[in-house]
């Protein structure tokens, strides 16, 4: 099919070259000599690498050098030439050229160098030759000193195949497609792969069809590899090499690698290979140097750069580890990855959530704090909130002892000089309306009771103005004071009271003294309410400016902390306000069964007036 | 003539001497008691014509043992004698029953004459309480 489209081109080309050739060139005396340059390919001008090689070559000529130059290209079509048709192309050369002497050929291929060295005599007298492909490294330099300059192409079939070993070292069998009209090149590659033999079996496929290599190739079990070298089967010299790598393949089962940088992107996975364009490229460098001036037997023999290709959609396919690839492979057809694709993109919106994230943590942070001091707002107004229910029940509790108080005193007045009072008033009424004498015996007895009766109501009101408040404190002094007290209690209670004092605590400010006596007083009452104690003590000591009051009793004690919690805890809160209030400490200690020691210090002569406690602070 | 007898209750034993001292002379005094259920006992017991009882005692009180005095059908006329001219006090004892109603500071003088009004079958009030009304 390619030999239909292809044929008829030639005679066509020839004649657009041919009416090309019967305009004379224009030629500027003042602009240097114009230099021909033609490039000799082997295949058609269709065969995929010529077109990038002209390419290249006239890319370096064209832009590199000072001389400006005429490139040309022209085609053998070997592989569909036959001998004769040699002399014909050169025939059609000599006369094409005729008025345009070529000062430097480009041969690209052994066959073309062949059909260079064979006219260039009579085609190309005197033109240095730069030679591009597959050549023995003693016949390069043969070749040097006739004036060839080589670039050293050719298929690294060797490296390619020990690569892909590398990449699949469990692989059991390769299936080498090499065949050629060309035997020699078969021979040597044979040859070059025989080593591998003793690690994998080889399978060189030699069918004489495409089709055929194809069903080969189709049934290559797995844990086997297809190296793709080049394929031409009989009467099928014509086909694109590019169109047979992608029919091998799309039919191998199993991974294919190749030795021409075009043929990835056919579906072979890759290979070592030379680039095509860079072979160009070198090619026109070297020409570029000889037409400059540089001998052509002064350019050494090169050797284009082998560089590990692979193509990125196949090694995916494959799985094949990206890591173990050489490093310094190529690979093409990259799909980028979201990441490289976006990452301006990924990176704002990571900026933009970062952002976003820190802006609600600061919030979440403030929000904790609030919430933090809200429960330290509650927390004191729960404080408060109790503090205010214990204000309240303490000044029922005080409403109440005052109520308690009042109707104590009343009882006294109503049950004691009341009645006493009556009986002193009907005693007398009696007396008033006897008929004896006042000096009757009976008279004298109702006299001496009426006498005792009113002694006993004076002491009774005299005790009763005592507990109001003790009048006898300013005159007596604190220490007298107490004792009187304590020897009261123990008559009225039958309890035995000691009172016991050191130094000298007669120079007290009067409501120190008070203060003390008051608290004397209630802790005594309280023992003697709640204790059952069977002795008490009190006693008042003064070091320097300090007075301390100590009442102990051996009573059953109780609980400090729940009492205060109480109503009953009245009394304790009396005593440490009265201690507050002229600037003393109190300590009391209890302990339910181990009796009650409350202790008062402070200063004799008071400290300066404090503010009201805190219970009226909060008030 | 027979004297009328009377039985004086009152937990204040300096005063219970004085009301007997007052009283002797023109009265029998039978029984002379310091707490409720004592007047109780004696009452049923020596069945006075006049009983004399102060209102506050320990255990059963004047009030109420004047109240089951009545409900057990006690003939004796009862006279009130208390503290304080107390006009409230003085009307829930007449409501009960009672004949007479005499504050102790008066006692020496209004006692006496109480008992006699209460045997003629009137009622006495404190002139202080008649003065207060």
């Amino acid at each position: 099919m390619t030999r239909s489209l292809v044929r008829p081109v030639w005679p066509a080309v020839a004649l657009v070259l041919i009416a090309g050739l019967s305009t004379p060139p224009r030629v500027l005396a003042q602009t240097p000599a114009r230099r021909n340059v033609l490039t000799i390919h082997a295949g058609s001008e269709f065969f995929p690498a010529n077109p990038i090689l002209d390419e290249a070559i006239r890319d370096v000529l064209l832009s590199v050098n000072r001389v400006p130059i005429d490139y040309y290209s022209e085609y053998l079509e070997s592989d569909r030439s036959g001998e004769g048709e040699s002399e014909a192309l050169a025939e059609y050369v000599r006369r094409k050229y005729r008025d345009r002497p070529i000062d430097l050929v480009i041969a690209v291929t052994t066959e073309s160098l062949d059909f260079v060295l064979d006219h260039r005599e009579t085609l190309f007298p005197g033109a240095p030759v730069v030679f591009g492909g597959v050549v023995a490294p003693d016949e390069a330099a043969g070749l040097v000193r006739r004036g060839v300059a080589v670039l050293r192409v050719g298929s690294a079939y060797v490296q390619t195949l020990d690569l892909a070993l590398r990449l699949h070292p469990s692989t059991e069998r390769v299936f080498v497609l090499a065949r050629s009209p060309n035997q020699q090149n078969v021979e040597s590659a044979r040859a070059g792969l025989q080593d591998f033999a003793r690690r994998v079996e080889l399978v060189f496929v030699d069918e004489e069809t495409l089709a055929r290599a194809l069903a080969v190739v189709r049934a290559a079990p797995p844990r086997s590899l297809v190296l793709f070298i080049w394929h031409s089967g009989e009467n099928e010299e014509s086909l694109n090499p590019l169109v047979v790598a992608r029919s091998v393949a799309a039919a191998a089962p199993v991974p294919v690698y190749g030795t021409v940088d075009l043929n990835i992107g056919s579906g072979i996975v890759g290979g070592v290979v030379r680039g095509t364009r860079e072979s160009g490229i070198r090619l026109g460098e070297m020409a570029g140097r000889i037409l400059e001036g540089t001998p052509a037997q002064d350019i050494p023999v090169e050797d284009a750069a082998l560089v590990p290709t692979f193509d990125w959609r196949q090694i995916q396919r494959w799985g094949i580890d990206a890591s173990r690839l050489p490093p310094e492979s190529k690979i093409l057809f990259r799909t980028p990855t979201p990441w490289e694709l976006y990452r301006p993109y990924i990176f704002g919106a990571a900026v933009v959530v970062t952002a976003q994230l820190l802006a609600i943590a600061g919030l979440l942070v403030q929000r904790a704090k609030r919430r933090h001091a809200e429960a330290g707002v509650h927390a004191r107004e729960a404080t408060i909130r109790v503090s205010y229910q214990r204000i309240r029940q303490l000044a029922g509790g005080l409403i109440n002892a005052q109520d308690v108080t009042r109707a104590g005193i009343a009882r006294d007045l109503h049950d004691g000089v009341c009645q006493d009072l009556a009986g002193v008033a009907i005693a007398v009424g009696s007396l008033q309306r006897s008929t004896g004498l006042i000096q009757d015996a009976h008279a004298q007895q109702a006299f001496s009771r009426i006498q005792s009766e009113v002694l006993t109501m004076n002491e009774g009101i005299r005790r009763l103005s005592h507990e109001l408040h003790p009048s006898t404190l300013r005159l007596v002094g604190l220490a007298t004071a107490l004792q009187a007290h304590c020897d009261e209690v123990e008559k009225r209670h039958d309890v035995p009271v000691t009172f016991r004092r050191e130094g000298d605590v007669g120079d007290m400010h009067p409501d120190v003294a008070e203060c003390f006596f008051r608290i004397a007083q209630e802790s005594l009452r309280n023992a003697l309410a709640h204790g059952r104690p069977s002795r008490l003590s009190v006693s008042l000591c003064r070091s320097g400016d300090q007075v301390e009051l100590t009442v102990t009793d051996d009573g059953a004690g109780f609980d400090l902390e729940a009492t205060r919690r109480t109503i009953c805890g009245l009394g304790l809160v009396s005593i440490e306000e009265r201690a507050y209030l002229i600037g003393a400490d109190v300590r009391i200690a209890s302990e339910p069964g181990k009796g009650t020691v409350v202790t008062v210090r402070g200063p004799a002569k008071g400290a300066a007036a404090r503010p009201a406690g805190p219970v009226v602070d909060v008030l | 003539v027979t004297r009328a007898r009377v039985v004086i209750a009152d937990d204040h034993p300096f005063l219970l001497d004085g009301l007997v001292t007052l009283l002797k002379d023109r009265f029998d005094v039978v029984a002379t008691v310091t707490d409720g259920h004592q007047l109780l006992d004696a009452a049923a017991r020596l069945r006075p014509d006049v009983i004399i009882t102060d209102i506050s005692m320990p255990g059963l009180n004047g009030l109420e043992a004047f109240a089951r005095l009545k409900a057990a059908g006690a003939a004796a006329k009862v006279i009130v004698l208390t503290q304080f001219a107390d006009p409230e006090l003085a009307a829930a004892a007449m409501a009960l029953g009672a004949s007479g109603f005499v504050v102790k500071m008066l006692a020496a003088n209004e006692l006496i004459r109480a008992v006699e009004q209460v045997l003629l079958g009137l009622t006495y009030l404190s002139l202080s309480l008649r003065a207060d009304t």
